[in-house]
């Protein structure tokens, strides 16, 4: 489910954000799933508890997760819709990046446009195939 | 003072040798008894009754002479082993003060020797009461005497195990203090006859004066209690032993609390002791080798070798003993 | 929960730790690096009092361990090798423990026992030494201490027991808020497992912080340049981790501007800041004067 790499650069309670937020994002986890404690996740992954906590805190606070006393945690209703949002925030900053980055290397609207139907073509043409 | 939990390690720990202590001490006694009476039976099968007497003589030798020896081989385990093997770590890491540590295995060592031979001491006085032999000569005498002794030579090794960073140390400490009395009054005394060319009984009134104190004055020597002079004298000598007991129980509690564990595999514990302890072993080996020149070499000459080689061998003996850092 | 204050120790001649000072709360798992031989090994037989201080105190729970040493049936210490387990089996070391330990507990002993099968028959001694390390730890936690001092307990071992130890270090912290003081060179493990560390430079305590921050408070930059600057960037004293033909790679402290406009004014023909993991700092730390 989860896999931590502690080698890696990025502390691993932004790792653990990151990854739930995917699991969400791909529909794996849906909204009202139940989350494992932080205690069972700490175990699973073999992570400092306190670290689980931190990203579980950070989760909620974002609102992706919410705690239902007494019962447990859980992938908030708006979870996805949440993260969508964020999502398309980062891609429209990507593209922004992109389209600057084109315009200095002298590439133009009209080849870009070009670009984007034809990846668009494939990777629909690719999911059909999933 | 002494906690359960800490007494069974130390049980557990020194198991066998608790348990044969205790059947060799319980059983010392009553059995010189029973061997005293066969031999008196298998005298009686062979020969005319008129010859063969049974007569419980404690003054000859006798297998309860040995008493001490459990002891020390008590004190080696409760300590020196520890240290050697690196279980002694284990122990200062348990929830008990250093006072405690020492108290538990000292009086479960002490315990054993003495109530051991005190058991012995019964058996054997009703083994006499049983078989009623002839004469009984030094019986109690003996066999108080022997458990005086033999708890002194426990507490003495206790001491040295105190003192120590291993078993090779603990033996050789206790074995030179137990000496030491003699030497320190001997060699010099000696070193002074060659030297000044005198004798020094010729120096005292009488020579029953001069052999009178010495006697006495070897009584202060721990080692000298093995063989059984002070059973022919008074009762009240062991009253020296007694109090050097105590000397050392207080000088090992007293050690064990202060001294710094992290040199175990040292010959000492406490470092201020290497040089001092190197300085009077050379001085001895210098005094002794310069006698046994004089005394071989009839000569003066045999007297400086002898003292030259005592200087280098004492040299050579205190620093591979002292300064070499035994791995543990 | 546990409080080292000012601890100075010397060792046959040796400055091994000096004005060591440190506070360890509850639930927190310490990781505690260095070089080996750097004293690490000290520190935690000083806490436990297997060794004294030449100054400074030790207190647990603000009692001070030295006068009252019996605080420390809430302190268990599992040093790399432990001699006196070796002529004694699970059962047998059980029986010593639980009548030093008021609060020892056999069942829970036994479960962990099963769930890693570990053969409760056979002496220590002629046991692996991942089944060793397994089996100490089991009945160090057994124990249940407020604070576990923990030598290497992961170097040298399996990865599948190393998964285990791991995992019921991970379970005791979140189930009872044991505090543990870990010292290691496997600092994957360190990563995973610790709040924060501390590193033991020369005989100091320096640089104890939350694993995060440190990631936070460190980056690294790849430059290269035409000229030889080698000399150059070692007297200025910035660790370098690597060199590779015109490439550099040093790691600095983010927050130091003037290591930064030194190596700019060098004209790097190229500049990356990436950040750091804790390899990287262990190594800028002690191994940066290295030469490559």
């Amino acid at each position: 489910m989860i896999q931590i790499d502690p080698r890696s650069s990025t502390p691993i309670y932004e790792q653990i954000i990151q990854q739930m937020k995917e699991l969400c994002l791909k529909g794996i986890m849906k909204p009202g799933d139940k989350l494992p404690s932080v205690r069972e996740l700490a175990t699973i992954i073999i992570a400092n508890p306190n670290t689980v906590s931190k990203a579980y805190k950070e989760l909620e606070r974002e609102g992706i997760i919410e705690t239902l006393r007494g019962r447990g945690t859980y992938i908030s209703e708006n979870a996805k819709t949440t993260l969508v949002e964020g999502k398309m925030t980062m891609i429209k900053e990507q593209l922004k990046q992109l389209i600057i980055d084109a315009h200095y290397a002298g590439v133009e609207l009209e080849k870009l446009h070009e670009w984007i139907k034809e990846i668009s073509a494939d990777v629909k043409g690719g999911k059909k195939n999933d | 003072m002494v906690d359960r939990g800490l007494l069974y390690r130390e049980w557990k720990q020194n198991q066998v040798v608790i348990l044969l202590s205790i059947a060799f001490l319980v059983l010392a006694n009553p059995l010189s008894i029973v061997n005293t009476y066969l031999s008196y039976q298998g005298c009686l099968d062979r020969q005319d009754p008129q010859y063969c007497d049974f007569i419980v003589n404690y003054s000859i030798s006798n297998l309860i002479d040995l008493n001490w020896v459990p002891g020390v081989i008590l004190a080696v385990c409760f300590l020196g082993m520890e240290r050697s093997k690196g279980t002694m770590d284990f122990i200062l890491s348990l929830p008990y003060n250093r006072s405690q540590i020492f108290q538990t295995k000292f009086w479960l060592g002490g315990f054993v020797i003495v109530l051991s031979q005190l058991i012995g001491f019964l058996l054997a006085w009703l083994l006499i009461l049983v078989y009623s032999p002839e004469h009984v000569y030094f019986f109690e005498h003996s066999s108080v005497g022997v458990i005086v002794i033999s708890f002194m030579a426990y507490c003495l090794l206790m001491a040295a195990g105190a003192l120590t960073g291993s078993v090779f140390a603990q033996l050789l400490t206790a074995f030179a203090a137990a000496v030491l009395p003699y030497l320190i009054v001997a060699l010099p005394v000696g070193n002074f006859e060659v030297v000044f060319g005198v004798n020094i009984w010729e120096m005292f009134p009488s020579p029953e004066a001069y052999f009178s104190l010495t006697s006495n004055l070897l009584y202060l020597v721990p080692i000298g209690y093995v063989a059984s002079d002070w059973l022919i004298d008074s009762k009240y000598i062991l009253m020296i032993p007694a109090a050097m007991s105590i000397l050392f129980y207080l000088i090992g509690l007293i050690s064990f609390k202060k001294l710094p564990s992290e040199r175990n595999g040292h010959f000492f514990l406490w470092n201020r002791l290497d040089r001092p302890v190197q300085i009077l072993v050379m001085a001895f080996g210098i005094l002794g080798f310069g006698l046994f020149g004089y005394y071989t070499g009839h000569s003066i000459i045999g007297y400086i070798l002898g003292m030259i080689i005592g200087a280098v061998a004492g040299f050579f003996v205190s620093y591979f003993s002292i300064y070499k850092k035994t791995k543990v | 929960m546990i409080e080292l204050r000012q601890l100075s120790k010397a060792i046959d001649g040796n400055q091994v730790l000096k004005d060591v000072s440190l506070t360890i709360e509850k639930g927190e798992i310490f990781g505690l690096l260095g070089r080996n031989g750097s004293g690490k090994t000290t520190m935690l037989r000083l806490i436990q009092q297997i060794i004294f201080a030449d100054s400074g105190t030790i207190l647990f729970d603000g009692v001070e361990i030295k006068k009252h040493p019996k605080v420390k049936q809430n302190i268990i210490y599992m040093p790399v090798q432990n001699p006196f387990y070796d002529k004694y089996t699970y059962k047998q070391l059980v029986d010593i423990l639980r009548r030093i330990y008021p609060k020892f507990d056999v069942t829970y002993a036994n479960e962990l026992m099963n769930r890693y099968e570990i053969p409760e028959t056979k002496k220590y001694r002629e046991l692996s030494t991942g089944l060793k390390k397994q089996l100490s730890l089991v009945l160090s936690f057994a124990a249940r201490p407020a604070l576990i001092l923990l030598d290497e307990p992961t170097d040298g071992i399996d990865a599948v027991t190393r998964h285990d130890v791991l995992q019921l270090m991970v379970d005791e912290v979140a189930e009872r808020d044991t505090s543990i003081l870990i010292t290691s060179h496997r600092l994957e493990d360190i990563e995973r497992m610790c709040n924060r560390i501390g590193f033991l430079e020369d005989n100091r305590l320096t640089n104890v912080m939350d694993l995060d921050e440190l990631k936070e408070e460190y980056i690294k930059i790849q430059m290269a340049f035409d000229t030889d600057v080698n000399l150059a960037i070692r007297e200025q004293n910035i660790p370098m981790l690597d060199q590779a033909g015109v490439f550099y790679t040093v790691l600095i402290p983010k927050s130091d501007e003037e290591k930064k406009s030194f190596l700019r004014e060098l004209k790097p023909k190229v500049w990356n800041e990436l950040p750091v993991n804790l390899e990287e700092v262990f190594i800028a730390k002690f191994g940066g004067k290295r030469r490559w």
